[in-house]
């Protein structure tokens, strides 16, 4: 069995919400997801409208993003993080 | 961990950036993946089984050059629906990921701090459940094109004119007009109609295909030819599971999935339990981050 958890670490609220997702482009025309991950990635600003986003009014170079990528390894749709 | 962040990293941007490939394939090399991963994964009852997967993949450059990857690891599900997947790394080491619906979490395990990172599968299953639901949109639009699944008839005319229409768009190189209920409308995308493939037995198991081609035509997206995109897949009724699936577009290059070496028994219940040299964090995504900085 695993350890107990830190009291700390209840209640704590997902910070993942499901509303700011969008789909990239062709995920539409791929195999259905029955599985993956959600992965937190430094994205260059430059790839972002290749994802289907606008980029932000930013001078950094990279943004951070959520991605959600299928069993297959491709990725299905993808948030901006702040 | 990093070595393996980083080639999901680019495997990742590789399938999500079709477009401006040659420019943007610095910038998918430059991306890193900078958190552990929450997994997720379609909780299945009664059907137990063990086995290996693989992706591939493979893309031809402009200049011929050609960039292939492939990955391996091993998925694991007992009758309750708990759910192991193992991911081989570069480095030698293995990634795993739990997905427990009994219990209602799922856990990425980092081998290096020895911490299992727990999600609550309520986060994750309202972020499943956002992408579904665009899915199916996008499916229903599709199907309104096609005609009515519920008419045969009216199905059939549609597949034929959908065979009509690509073949037009083919010859004129370019998106059709063609006649609509509320007039004359001008096509996007050509989509075929699924195709069922025949029934056949993959890994020893009882598959079910069916096969989706997708045409852009020319001048869509600033494409001079019409664009092919064909997708298949083959599903096992009993496991309800993707047992192959391959996908072809050539914005993005050719990629497979395939699960293999299928064993229907119940697997070792200690797979789908943390380590007890493990600490388990009940974290989100943001906290991993924190924990991650230096001086925290």
């Amino acid at each position: 069995m695993h350890k107990p958890l830190p009291s700390s670490g209840r209640g704590v609220r997902p910070e993942a919400s499901p509303g700011d997702f969008v789909i990239v482009p062709g995920a539409a025309a791929l195999p259905p997801l029955e599985s993956g991950s959600l992965v937190r990635m430094d994205v260059p600003v430059s790839l972002l409208p290749s994802l289907g986003l606008t980029p932000p009014s930013t001078t950094a170079a990279k943004v951070k993003a959520d991605l959600i990528v299928g069993q297959d390894g491709l990725t299905r749709a993808v948030r901006l993080v702040n | 961990m990093k070595a393996f962040a980083i080639t999901t990293a680019v495997l990742c941007l590789a399938g999500a950036a079709p477009r401006a490939q040659a420019q943007d394939e610095s910038a998918r090399r430059a991306a890193v993946e900078v958190a552990a991963r929450v997994p997720f994964e379609k909780a299945v009852k009664g059907a137990p089984y063990s086995a290996e997967t693989s992706i591939q993949g493979s893309q031809t450059l402009a200049d011929g050059n050609r960039i292939s990857h492939r990955s391996t690891g091993r998925v694991y599900r007992d009758s309750e629906g708990r759910t192991r997947r193992e991911e081989d790394r570069e480095d030698g080491s293995v990634g795993v990921s739990i997905v427990d619906p009994v219990a209602g979490f799922s856990y990425s395990l980092d081998p290096n701090s020895r911490t299992a990172w727990r999600t609550t599968l309520a986060a994750t299953g309202a972020i499943l459940g956002k992408i579904q639901e665009e899915a199916r949109t996008a499916e229903a639009a599709r199907q309104r094109r096609e005609g009515s699944n519920d008419d045969p008839s009216a199905r059939a005319r549609a597949v034929e004119q959908e065979k009509r229409v690509v073949e037009q768009e083919k010859r004129a190189g370019g998106p059709v007009t063609v006649a609509g209920r509320g007039g004359a409308v001008t096509r996007a995308y050509a989509i075929t109609p699924d195709t069922p493939l025949e029934h056949k037995t993959i890994e020893g198991v009882a598959v079910e295909g069916r096969k989706t081609t997708t045409v852009i035509p020319a001048g869509q997206i600033g494409n001079e030819q019409p664009l092919t995109i064909v997708s298949e897949e083959w599903r096992s009724p009993e496991l309800n599971i993707l047992v192959l699936t391959r996908h072809s577009d050539p914005r993005m290059g050719d990629s497979s999935y395939r699960v293999q070496n299928i064993i229907r028994t119940e697997p070792d219940p200690s797979l789908f339990v943390v380590p007890a040299d493990y600490t388990v964090k009940d974290t989100g995504i943001r906290r991993m981050l924190e924990a991650r900085q230096p001086g925290r």
